[in-house]
């Protein structure tokens, strides 16, 4: 048995974004139930969550636990409950952050996934209850497995339409396990996986699109150039590891390919602002980079039509 | 700036879930409503699930997602009237997990999972893997002092020079000892529950 709390970062900066992914995962119960062990199971916290987020809640939304002070952060471990109660607001108000935090576990892959087809199915079974609205909305009915229901065996005819879909893609996410989320360009969430189904010249010319949202700020100190050459960097790993499912395999090699060279390239942008280069002068150069790759999108985009 | 096609494309949640509700109109309508579920879905399950998970035993937990989302699909063109989908979707998911509880209750617990002894706990709150805590805690109880305070101290958030300043103990034999803590741990527990 794997112990959770076991692997808490040495150091403390990465705590945060430690418990962050645990507050999205499925590992959740088992670390609140290994810090009880630890520190004692608290029938009714000593603190609310409230007070614990207090003056800090929507930051927390936006960007995670990183915003919380480190004296708050423990009273999160030493009343691991309420982790449950933070997952809980999580779910009903996190911001884009909370929705591409890294890569699901295989087990949480594949739980959505099946889920996916349990409606699927449940679209593709014979019968026609796609328009059966119970009266019992939201009553506490006790509830029978969904597939022995009678709704299950009506829902109707058009089920092909999920079939054609899709949870792949939010199954394997595709925003990589990064502490920062920027939500622009390629790295925007969702933004992918909003395109399943469009052909694959418009993929690549919206790819190159995204690829324009780089001119939208125009940074002029290092700090703020490096960030955004992070960022855009981000979205590179995002289209790396993204499954491209209107292309081809060979137009989805080509692109991986070309987004491993544009990695490399922003990466040596990156260095050349760490290094003390005038930072517009490296954005002129990075400008140049952008580009050369949305001309190359655009190319193959009409090679492709 | 005009919008890209990202930004034209990406449709509310409020969107999708009038498009759901609009499903008995015609084969078209239906089949546009299949999409924006699956939309909803997709866009939502991984926080979903994650929620569901941290309430609910692992053996149940596919039955316990297709029921809510079966519940979505149900009740949406009735009960859901705009605003903030998360919330009501929060909403079904706790009445599912409420639901799953009472019939708990009508079982006798099974050792996997026990209800909050607290009287202000919510229906929807049982407390599983307490297996897996209970384990633990025996193992930690039979640490040495020393181990147990550096655990505690780990375990709450300290950094190593908090620690090591607070326990009088020097940085090396600190890792040292977190280091075999955690194998001993390890062993111990996997141990207890084999």
């Amino acid at each position: 048995m794997r112990l959770i709390t076991l692997d808490i970062p040495d150091d403390s900066s990465g705590l945060p974004s430690w418990l962050d992914r645990h507050l999205v995962g499925l590992d959740l119960a088992a670390l609140v139930a290994e810090l009880e062990a630890v520190h004692g199971p608290a029938m009714v916290p000593p603190v609310s969550l409230d007070q614990v987020l207090v003056a800090r809640r929507d930051a927390i939304l936006e960007q995670g636990l990183v915003a919380l002070p480190a004296d708050r952060l423990r009273t999160l471990l030493r009343c691991p409950t309420l982790l449950l109660d933070l997952q809980e607001l999580i779910l009903v108000e996190g911001g884009p952050y909370w929705r591409g935090l890294g890569q699901p576990s295989a087990e949480h892959r594949d739980l959505i996934e099946r889920g996916r087809r349990g409606l699927e199915n449940s679209f593709t079974a014979k019968g026609g209850a796609a328009s059966s609205h119970r009266s019992d909305v939201l009553s506490k009915a006790t509830p029978v497995a969904w597939y022995r229901r009678p709704w299950a065996v009506g829902l109707a005819t058009a089920a092909s339409v999920l079939a054609i879909v899709v949870y792949e893609r939010a199954a394997r996410p595709v925003v990589p396990n990064v502490t920062a989320t920027a939500g622009w360009g390629w790295n925007r969430p969702d933004a992918l996986m909003e395109m399943e189904d469009v052909p694959p010249s418009d993929y690549l010319d919206r790819l190159a699109d995204a690829a324009s949202e780089w001119f939208k700020k125009r940074p002029e100190n290092r700090v703020a150039m490096a960030r955004r050459i992070v960022e855009f960097r981000q979205g590179c790993s995002v289209l790396i590891l993204a499954d491209h499912k209107p292309l081809s395999a060979r137009e989805r090699t080509w692109l991986v390919e070309k987004c491993r060279d544009w990695a490399t390239k922003l990466d040596a942008h990156l260095a050349a602002v760490k290094a003390g280069r005038d930072p517009l002068q490296v954005r002129a150069e990075v400008d140049e980079t952008v580009n050369s790759l949305i001309r190359a999108l655009r190319d193959r985009a009409r090679t492709v039509a | 700036m005009t919008m890209t096609p990202f930004e034209t494309t990406v449709a509310s949640d409020d969107e999708l879930a009038a498009l759901v509700a609009r499903r008995g109109a015609s084969e078209a309508d239906l089949r546009a409503a299949h999409a924006a579920f699956e939309r909803l879905y997709r866009r939502h399950a991984h926080l979903l699930t994650a929620f569901l998970r941290s309430r609910f035993r692992r053996d149940g937990l596919d039955d316990l997602n297709q029921d809510v989302w079966r519940r979505v699909w149900d009740f949406l063109p009735v009960h859901y009237h705009g605003g903030n989908f998360r919330a009501w979707l929060h909403q079904i998911a706790r009445n599912a997990l409420i639901d799953q509880g009472r019939r708990k209750q009508a079982e006798p617990l099974d050792g996997r999972e026990e209800r909050l002894s607290s009287p202000n706990a919510a229906p929807d709150r049982l407390l599983i893997e307490h297996e897996r805590r209970d384990a633990l805690k025996r193992c930690i109880d039979r640490l040495s002092p020393e181990a147990a305070a550096l655990v505690k101290g780990r375990l709450g958030g300290e950094n190593y020079t908090e620690l090591c300043v607070r326990l009088g103990m020097k940085p090396e034999r600190a890792h040292k000892l977190w280091h075999m803590v955690k194998a001993q741990l390890r062993r111990c527990v996997e141990q207890a529950l084999s």
